[in-house]
């Protein structure tokens, strides 16, 4: 059964470059353009990971992480953030909310695929 | 999850749901209170779809469990998803299976 | 192929550095003396040997090389802990050294072959009974070898285990609820080779399903994966698992030797263990910090002992890493200093010694110059060949510690063969003085230690009664003061008596008896030849060796030595030496047509006198109310012609001898290269060597010490009659 990755990402081209490297790879996408847009995508449909972004407009990564941690539909979903470098400090208030798995953007596609494979598998 | 009494101390458990972290607790929750006064136990895993490493690991928790206690613990049918894992653990011996040597690693 | 030139130069490097190997090695057994458990010193121990080994091995000086495998086997064993040390085997380890200091020699000798075959045969017998009667005895295990046992009775496949990594996984419990599935890690590793075992440890598991919470995770895992792959890759694998896992990955055994290999290929630049270990592939960057972390966490632990615990690399590694650390450092520790052969050395020294006496020349044909800027060219000159000679001289200037610490054993060995408790107290380590001069200070060294520890210390018995602790210490000690380079043997015993010194040398004839001479001068009688208090001819002294074996040699070194005597507390020699041999301030003065040099450091003051108050060729002459003997050269020398009209007294002091030397003119100061007589002049009394004047002329460099003992004695023998004639 394919898994499914729900990518969330305001940048469109950066969707586009996650739905290519990773249907690719045979897994399923669910797009969505942030945090918000991603909680209402989601409902009640439990996706294998979440990828997404830290800054979006209406809700950034980080809040969307933790509504995720307090919903029993999808606490145990892991979350892949796509961070900068710069992003440090967010990627603690990120890990502290529960999102363990970071890839710094830019990332080739062979890496985005690498990182998604180890955690779903 | 259905459980059911076949004879006297005998329990069958079908699982149909998946074998996963989001729905293990709930399965523990209930076969917990029905697992008193089994001596013979199957567990029919033959329709589990999704199976992952907590899955597992609860499998392995109620064979320990049973051995502890006495009990005859068997999983038996497997379905395919659950097989992988197993196989990929392997775990076989530790579940009591019959252990299926993969063609490629040889005899050992 | 190495010409022959190469050939001796290999040789000259082995030669020398087995010289220091050697040295290090037996500072490692005196180590191991203080503490048997010492394992630096064994380390350090078995490296040295390990490395004599090998550079024997280079040269294929195969007799040593036979011999040093079967020493260094044993010292494996000890540092391995299969072989325990006791005294006994010390003492076998101290008799290895010295018949690998033997092999060494006959092989410097230009010998082929073990000149004692027999000797060394004895000694493989020993070594080889020790191994075999340690390898009896219950090997201690280490925590790491059982654990890799537990690995090896699990694992079914044999034969590939040895070529799998070994991947090592522990999971925190939170791990299913933080996302993570360790079933997607195992299938990703699958992806990087094979995994030919998987162990499920579920040793953590409730028995009691009440106390199992299904969410978390219980369990871990011990991988076998057979793959071409890296440690980094590896560890790529569970780049999330960050604070989750607790991850070790050790390297497939049979692979262990390519690292290890691949350690000693490693560019030799002094790295620390970890980024040995790092380079290598064996320990990761992430490993590496948590190894570290650990350490601070665990004070005075050491990085490889941390990281083997924590099974991160296998021990074997670790070893051939630090060995790896430790040669490289002790590479570098050479690459700071330049290893000049010591004929090119002195050929250098002797090059700015012309130079200096060409400067000299130049300066005084200058002064003689009416142009200004001549003379001031030269002087500017002067100066910079003066800064030239300095740095030239610091070139062979090496500390004396090394000297210093061949004593330990010295020390040990009298000491036990007189039945007398010795510590060796070492100050002044850091003291550089010439390379020849630390050569040949050697001798008298080990005479006056041998003396403090004979004659000096008292026996322990006597010790206790007096209050004394029962160990007795001597003291080597040096320092630098006043231009000179003083060094001193001292001891805590029960000092020199002066009344029984004096006795046997009336009883002599050394001395009338009744003659008044201060205690100064009385125990300088021990450096008479022949003179021995000892009450009974021990081991140690009866060498034929005598005390005026050590004056005569310091003499040749153009030093002093004199004696602190503490009665009841103790004694010390106090050696004093010029800074170098090569080159020494002179004080120029001629007779006649002839210039001499005076060591001007004994010069003390020089005056003019008429002619008819010193007619004799010997005498005395009151200076300030004190009668000073002295010496006419130009009868000392038979220079044939008149005494000059005025001639002067130079006044000159060695040690607490004090006597005037008589020449027909005084020069002044000059630099000085001494060049040493040739073989026709080298019994030539009074006489220590030669230079080379600036004008071209040759000059002798007086031999003030044997000139003062000359003269002191003859004007003692003959005392009566000199004061007699005296007005």
């Amino acid at each position: 059964m394919a898994k499914t990755v729900c990518v969330v990402d305001d940048s469109s081209s950066m969707r586009q470059l996650v739905r290519m490297t990773l249907s690719g790879a045979g897994y399923d996408i669910l797009e969505a353009v942030d945090g918000q847009d991603a909680l209402e995508k989601l409902g009640a449909r439990r996706v294998n990971l979440i990828i997404s972004d830290v800054n979006m407009p209406r809700m950034d990564g980080i809040s969307l992480v933790k509504a995720l941690k307090q919903n029993a539909m999808h606490r145990f979903t892991p979350v892949l953030m796509l961070t900068t470098e710069s992003e440090d400090a967010k990627k603690r208030e990120g890990q502290a909310a529960g999102a363990k798995a970071w890839i710094v953007k830019p990332f080739k596609p062979d890496q985005l695929l690498a990182a998604v494979q180890k955690l779903i598998m | 999850m259905d459980v059911s009494e076949p004879g006297a101390g005998e329990l069958t458990v079908v699982i149909s749901e998946d074998l996963c972290i989001y729905e293990i607790a709930q399965l523990h929750d209930q076969l917990l209170p029905r697992l008193a006064g089994g001596q013979k136990i199957q567990l029919d895993l033959g329709a589990v779809a999704e199976c992952d490493s907590a899955g597992l690991q609860w499998l392995l928790a109620l064979r320990a469990w049973a051995r502890s206690s006495g009990v005859t613990l068997s999983f038996e049918p497997l379905s395919d998803a659950v097989r992988e894992l197993v196989d990929l653990c392997q775990v076989q011996s530790l579940l009591g299976l019959q252990t299926v040597i993969p063609a490629d690693m040889g005899a050992c | 192929m190495l010409d022959d030139e190469q050939w001796r130069w290999l040789a000259e490097t082995f030669i020398s550095e087995a010289q220091e190997l050697l040295q290090r090695a037996e500072m490692s057994l005196s180590d191991l003396e203080q503490d048997l458990q010492d394992v630096e010193a064994i380390n350090s121990l078995f490296r040295a040997v390990h490395t004599l080994k090998g550079s024997a091995g280079i040269l294929g000086v195969d007799f040593v090389v036979g011999f040093t495998h079967h020493y260094e086997n044993l010292l494996v064993g000890v540092r391995d802990g299969d072989i325990p040390l006791d005294s006994a085997l010390l003492h076998l380890c101290y008799r290895c050294l010295d018949r690998i200091n033997h092999l060494i020699e006959a092989a410097t000798g230009g010998l082929q072959d073990d000149p004692d075959p027999e000797a060394t045969a004895i000694l493989v017998r020993q070594l080889n009974e020790v191994q075999r009667s340690g390898a009896d005895l219950p090997v201690a295990q280490d925590g790491q070898h059982q654990e890799r046992g537990t690995f090896e009775r699990v694992s079914p496949a044999s034969d590939q285990r040895d070529q799998a990594w070994h991947i090592s996984l522990r999971f925190d419990r939170e791990l299913f609820r933080s996302g993570f599935d360790p079933a997607s890690f195992l299938r990703y590793l699958g992806r990087l080779g094979q995994l030919t075992e998987v162990i499920y440890i579920a040793d953590e598991l409730p028995d009691d399903l009440a106390d199992f919470d299904p969410e978390q995770c219980y369990f871990g895992l011990e991988i076998n994966l057979l793959g071409d792959t890296t440690k980094a890759d590896i560890e790529q694998v569970f780049e999330f698992l960050d604070d989750l896992a607790t991850i070790r990955i050790l390297p497939p055994e049979s692979q262990l030797e390519d690292y290890i290999q691949l350690i000693r290929a490693l560019p030799e630049d002094d790295h620390r263990l970890g980024e040995i270990l790092v380079k290598a592939g064996l320990l990761t960057e992430k490993e590496l910090q948590q190894g570290l972390n650990l350490q601070s966490a665990e004070q005075g632990r050491k990085l490889g002992e941390v990281v083997v615990d924590a099974q991160m690399v296998a021990p074997e590694a670790v070893q051939v890493a630090l060995e790896k650390q430790s040669s490289v450092r002790e590479r570098l520790g050479r690459a700071a200093y330049l290893k000049i052969a010591s004929d090119k050395m002195d050929e250098l020294i002797n090059q700015v010694g012309e130079l200096v006496i060409a400067a000299e020349g130049m300066r005084l044909a200058a002064q003689q110059s009416v142009q200004a800027r001549i003379s001031e060219r030269a002087e500017e000159l002067c100066r910079h060949v003066e800064s030239i000679r300095e740095s030239a001289l610091r070139l062979r200037m090496v500390e004396i510690g090394e000297t210093f610490n061949r004593f330990h054993r010295l020390i040990r060995e009298t000491g036990d063969g007189l039945g007398k408790q010795v510590k060796l107290d070492i100050q002044g380590a850091d003291t550089e003085l010439d390379k020849t001069m630390v050569d040949r200070i050697y001798e008298p060294l080990v005479h006056l230690v041998r003396n403090a520890i004979d004659h000096g210390l008292e026996s322990p018995e006597r010790r206790l009664e007096v209050g004394k602790p029962e160990q007795g210490t001597v003291t080597l000690n040096a320092f630098h003061e006043s231009g000179q380079i003083v060094i001193e043997v001292s001891d805590d015993g029960g000092g020199i008596d002066p009344d029984r010194i004096l006795q046997k040398a009336i009883e002599r004839d050394l001395v009338a008896p009744g003659a008044d001479i201060d205690e100064q001068s009385v125990l300088q009688l021990i450096f008479h030849p022949g003179f021995s208090t000892a009450q009974t001819v021990t081991n140690i002294s009866g060498r034929g060796v005598g005390m005026d074996s050590v004056r005569k040699d310091i003499d040749g070194l153009r030093g002093t030595i004199e004696i602190d005597n503490r009665p009841g507390r103790g004694c010390c020699f106090r050696i004093r030496l010029p800074l170098t041999l090569a080159i020494i301030e002179g004080f120029l003065v001629s007779v006649g047509e002839q210039y001499y040099v005076i060591p001007l450091e004994l010069v003390t003051e020089c005056i003019e006198l008429p002619a008819h108050l010193a007619q004799k060729a010997e005498g005395y002459l009151e200076l300030r109310g004190q009668a000073l003997p002295y010496l006419a050269l130009r009868h000392y020398f038979s220079i044939k012609g008149g005494a000059a009209e005025r001639q002067s007294l130079v006044v000159v002091r060695q040690g607490n001898l004090s006597a005037g030397v008589l020449v027909d003119r005084l020069h002044g100061e000059i630099q000085t290269v001494i060049k040493p007589l040739g073989q026709l002049f080298q019994h030539l009394k009074g006489v220590g060597g030669a230079t080379i004047l600036g004008s071209g002329e040759v000059a002798l460099i007086l031999d003030i010490g044997s000139l003062l003992r000359q003269v002191c004695d003859q004007t003692d023998a003959g005392s009566d009659r000199l004061i007699a004639a005296m007005p």
